[in-house]
């Protein structure tokens, strides 16, 4: 493919234009492989841009293309990439996918116009990562920790042990409810403890949705967060700390990134 | 403004994973380049907003595997739930298309860890 007509700038971000990634941008996987990543520069800021087809970006394919995992799962993977390779070097202000122009002077006009914002965020976010942590509660080690904890229940459990049929069953039936509300006040509680926690460790934070759980996955998210840090050892270290406090009745933590921080900027349109 | 080496920041592909050595999550990649970052009005009329995006992620957990390991995407490879199911169909495609729907926001926790947790005792 040529830089020709059928030629668009696909934009991945935006970061300072005395960042020096051209190297590194350069050996990561392009939406197009064949078209490496560099730099289009107006003012103080710079465009992180590749370029690609119109024909593979065309405006009358696209809202069929990007229900095409063959063909978004690539790109969005790209995307991401060409990103991380360029924050190891820079302050990243990510796009969201899919941002392209037609060519090279429409890139810098848009850069220009918005040089000041853009440069206001570059300057908020200056060296900033984003962390994402991830709390989860292992519903079964919970229940069975709840169990043993509980003085209320191991007296119903004692009741239990000589009760006939139908007292039993009403028994059992208490006891669950009342594990199941004991687990679930732990889970408000540790997810509450652990973004208080991870927050004080972070400059600015975000709370994302829960993903819900799957019956074949004993373990519920209670904490779906991103943190923007300068670095990431405070996080871990907290994460560290919850696990050895609550980690024995069931809690445990993930961190993935460095990423871009894709939640601390404008979400809407620039 | 200064742009620090970070020497402890990965310059690695998806691949290579970037959770201290855990695998890149799918989920966390979907979620951040297809629902969070600057929204920019390019010259391509790209609706990112307009489309569900649930039923990208699923059509894209349930198609994808095999077809992104031919394209040479590999980062959940070793995903015993996006790789092992893929292939040659162990579990029906309507127990995979429950436990997707039932996953709502498709989580990581649709896939079963292959990263070990941090315990106390361990």
């Amino acid at each position: 493919m040529t830089n020709g007509d059928d030629a668009g700038y696909y934009v991945y971000g935006v970061i300072d234009a005395d960042a020096e990634v051209e190297s590194v941008i350069a050996t990561s996987s392009a939406i197009d492989p064949h078209q490496p990543p560099y730099i289009v520069t107006a003012g103080t800021v710079a465009a992180v841009v590749s370029i690609v087809s119109l024909d593979d970006f065309g405006e009358a394919d696209l809202p069929e293309r990007l229900n095409e995992p063959e063909w978004l799962l690539p790109r969005v993977a790209a995307h991401e990439d060409v990103l991380a390779h360029a924050l190891a070097r820079a302050t990243v202000i990510p796009f969201r996918f899919g941002t392209v122009y037609r060519d090279a002077a429409s890139v810098e006009d848009f850069l220009r116009s918005h040089e000041a914002e853009l440069a206001a965020t570059l300057r908020r976010l200056n060296g900033r990562i984003e962390i994402g942590v991830k709390a989860y509660v292992d519903r079964d080690r919970a229940a069975e920790v709840a169990r043993r904890a509980d003085t209320d229940l191991s007296g119903l459990e004692a009741e239990l042990a000589d009760a006939p049929e139908g007292r039993a069953y009403m028994l059992r039936r208490r006891i669950d409810r009342m594990v199941e509300d004991a687990v679930q006040r732990r889970e408000a509680e540790w997810s509450e403890a652990s973004h208080d926690a991870l927050s004080a460790a972070a400059e600015e934070s975000r709370v994302n949705p829960i993903r819900s759980p799957t019956p074949d996955e004993p373990r519920s998210m209670i904490l779906n967060g991103a943190y923007l840090v300068a670095s990431d050892g405070d996080l871990r270290q907290v994460a560290r700390d919850l696990e050895e406090q609550y980690g024995s009745a069931g809690f445990s933590v993930e961190l993935t990134g460095p990423w871009p921080p894709y939640n601390f900027v404008e979400q809407g349109r620039a | 403004m200064s742009y620090p080496e970070r020497s402890g920041a990965r310059q690695m592909g998806l691949g290579q994973g970037r959770s201290g050595g855990g695998p890149a999550q799918l989920a966390d990649v979907l979620e951040r380049v297809l629902d969070k970052g600057i929204v920019v009005a390019g010259d391509i009329r790209i609706n990112l907003l307009d489309i569900e995006l649930l039923t990208v992620k699923i059509r894209l957990l349930i198609a994808s595997a095999d077809k992104a390991r031919e394209m040479g995407i590999d980062w959940w490879r070793d995903d015993p739930f996006l790789s092992g199911g893929s292939s040659d169909g162990d579990g029906s495609l309507e127990d995979r298309l429950k436990r997707l729907e039932s996953a709502a926001g498709i989580g990581d926790e649709a896939k079963q860890r292959r990263t070990p947790r941090r315990r106390k005792d361990e």
